[in-house]
């Protein structure tokens, strides 16, 4: 018998927030996610695997990562709101992608930009995946 | 003994069970063409999309998340311009979110867009 049929896997502990593990979907699985407001002080809405942002300047934030990742071959897949009350004019485009830093397991750098004249700007909300599995 | 062996895990009546802490699956994700007659090729937990203009999709849940503070993360093909592309998430609900795409600074309707969505799980 090679199919388990079950409602509710939980992880020997009992616990309901720390995942049993399945070793061959690790890789497949989501290694963190964060959503932020990055506005004024910057706030986590929800996030996985995320334990804080840094506000690193304008637009400049650093997503720390609770454990740490296996490598620095991480993919980091990202997106952004704009501002609220935005017109959606060209000059309030919003961009959001990795800063130009070296790469560490401990956290990521990312950059929210205006796409016309590549100036840093702050968004309402922030979006990041991480793939790549926790160390 | 805490390590359980098998090829498949499925809930009683075939369906995906549920895993305790598993903020890490995807909670939905959506690919779909979004010019002319919108069409999904593939989703999970995805209805329908909704066309709402050039460049305006609202994309709809098979089922109503439990909060609307889920991190949602849209890419895309370029369509016409790689110039100023950029892709706008907002109107955050258990139900649905909308994804607004501009290219050189105007909404446009673009070929390809893709949607994952974490978070949102009670």
């Amino acid at each position: 018998m090679s199919t388990i049929k079950a409602n509710t896997l939980l992880h020997s502990d009992g616990s309901t927030t720390n995942p049993p593990a399945i070793p061959a979907l690790d890789k497949r699985m989501v290694t963190a996610w964060v959503s932020w407001n990055g506005i004024g002080t910057v706030s986590i809405y929800s996030s996985e695997n995320v334990s804080s942002i840094t506000d690193a300047g304008v637009g400049l934030f650093t997503v720390n990562f609770a454990t740490a990742l296996a490598n620095t071959n991480w993919v980091a897949v990202m997106s952004t709101q704009e501002n609220n009350g935005s017109t959606h004019s060209s000059s309030n485009n919003r961009v959001i992608g990795p800063a130009r830093v070296a790469r560490n397991v401990n956290n990521c750098m990312v950059r929210a930009a205006n796409p016309s004249d590549y100036s840093t700007r702050d968004n309402a909300r922030n979006d990041v995946l991480i793939m790549g599995g926790r160390a | 003994m805490s390590t359980v062996k098998a090829n498949d895990l499925m809930k009683v009546d075939g369906s995906i069970p549920t895993v305790k802490g598993q903020q890490l699956i995807p909670t939905a994700w959506v690919n779909f063409n979004g010019t002319s007659t919108v069409a999904i090729r593939d989703s999970e937990g995805v209805s329908s999309i909704s066309d709402g203009g050039t460049g305006r999709y609202t994309v709809n849940f098979t089922a109503n998340l439990s909060n609307a503070n889920y991190s949602a993360v849209v890419s895309n093909t370029v369509q016409s311009s790689f110039t100023n592309v950029s892709n706008n998430v907002t109107s955050l609900a258990v139900g649905s979110f909308i994804i607004q795409h501009r290219e050189n600074g105007s909404v446009t309707d673009t070929e390809r867009m893709l949607a994952v969505v974490m978070g949102g799980q009670a």
